[in-house]
């Protein structure tokens, strides 16, 4: 039977794309949020 | 675009499309398809219907040059002979489900537009319930016996 | 611990590709198409896991009013529609070649379509509403209205004609299932479950982050 490995790579590939794209976001979203909090402390 | 029509207009489409699927899921999804008992009690010709039902052994025909595919779909009780143009999918095969998307036709037979194989909730190794297939297929092939 | 909790998802995952390409074999039937189910199921389990919370903290939130609910609520939902997502796609790019269609409207196909549309209106509803207090009472209402449509999303194969298969897991009969194959399903099951752990923690986080900023 055919294997259809590309069904399988793109499936782990979106996968892997779509998981590590939402983490890197609460990552940077966290990094940026950090950055204007100590901004404002300072102002104070 | 303020931000709050942005919203409203994304919460629209969402709300208009969860409606059209609940109508749509309520009239369509609850009955997927009809089993050839039903398509056989009051069959229509030219409606369009979606058919299941199992795939009469010794009864699938194909002719890959003219991709012409024909078969029968059982229930158990009846059966309704089915046409079709086109390969199937893999999973599609003789004693196995299959849910077939067409019409009926004056002819006596279904003629299919789209043909969906129907899987079952197995999964097994091919070679019965071994853990490392691959290990046992390569000593196979280091003592030379060819293809498992 | 956020920190350890993130290397043991890794890990997790890593033992689960092990797993889903080294040790479990291909299927008899799909071939090695049926590995997709190693990312298809965990994911749906995540976001049933993730939904799950979502309920339990709105109504928590509803009774006590306490912004934690609200922040594990919020939290929860939104990993709930990422997991739903590759539920989705993963599902459709295994649906072509087995099934030999991307789509169909069957009850276990829209009613998933359905859990995911529900929960996205939910994030959106949250940014709709200007007053925190107000749009943190409608998400959980909504959050709570929404769980109904978990136990319909997993019995749907059960109680109605459709394309996809009966459940593998959380099943009323055991489903015939090689061992090899159900072991890797559970570690890929663990590791998804980590990774929501992970994923909720930093998201819970930067929630806080935001509700210090915004006071």
């Amino acid at each position: 039977m055919p294997d259809h490995w590309g069904f399988v790579f793109a499936a782990y590939g979106i996968a892997a794309v779509v998981l590590f794209g939402y983490w890197r976001r609460l990552i940077r979203l966290h990094a940026e949020l950090s950055a204007l909090k100590a901004r404002r402390e300072v102002k104070r | 675009m303020s931000r709050r029509g942005k919203f409203l207009l994304g919460g629209g489409v969402i709300v208009a499309a969860l409606a059209y699927m609940i109508y749509a899921g309520v009239s369509q999804s609850v009955v997927y398809f009809v089993t050839p008992s039903e398509l056989r009690a009051q069959p229509v010709a030219g409606k369009a219907y979606r058919l299941g039902g199992m795939v009469q052994p010794a009864s699938l025909k194909w002719e890959p040059r003219s991709l012409d595919l024909s078969f029968t779909l059982s229930d158990g009780k009846t059966s309704v002979p089915v046409r079709h143009k086109g390969t199937p999918p893999d999973l599609f095969a003789e004693g196995r489900g299959a849910v077939v998307e067409g019409t009926w036709t004056t002819e006596g037979y279904f003629k299919a537009s789209l043909i969906m194989a129907k899987h079952s909730e197995e999964y097994k190794a091919p070679h019965g319930d071994e853990a490392q297939p691959g290990y046992k297929e390569l000593l196979k092939t280091l003592k030379g016996q060819g293809n498992p | 611990m956020t920190r350890w909790l993130g290397w043991l998802a890794a890990l997790g995952l890593l033992a689960g590709l092990a797993m889903g390409f080294g040790y479990a074999p291909k299927d008899a039937v799909q071939g090695n198409v049926q590995r997709i189910m190693y990312v298809h199921v965990p994911s749906i389990l995540t976001a049933y896991l993730a939904f799950a919370l979502v309920l339990i903290a709105s109504l928590g939130y509803l009774f006590t009013r306490r912004t934690g609910w609200d922040r594990l609520a919020h939290s929860a939902g939104e990993i709930g529609v990422v997991f739903t997502g590759l539920t989705l796609v993963s599902g459709s790019i295994w649906g072509k070649p087995t099934w030999g269609t991307w789509w169909t409207w069957d009850a276990r196909l829209t009613s998933t379509a359905i859990l995911f549309l529900i929960y996205v209106g939910y994030l959106l509803l949250r940014g709709m509403v200007d007053d925190q207090e107000r749009g943190a009472r409608y998400a959980a209402v909504v959050g709570i209205l929404g769980a109904v449509n978990i136990p319909i999303v997993h019995f749907s194969v059960l109680w109605w004609r459709t394309l996809h298969q009966p459940p593998t897991i959380l099943s009323p009969e055991r489903a015939p299932v090689s061992a090899s194959i159900g072991l890797a399903l559970l570690v890929n099951g663990v590791a998804f479950a980590l990774l929501f752990l992970y994923l909720l923690s930093k998201r819970l986080a930067l929630r806080r982050l935001e509700e210090e900023i915004r006071a």
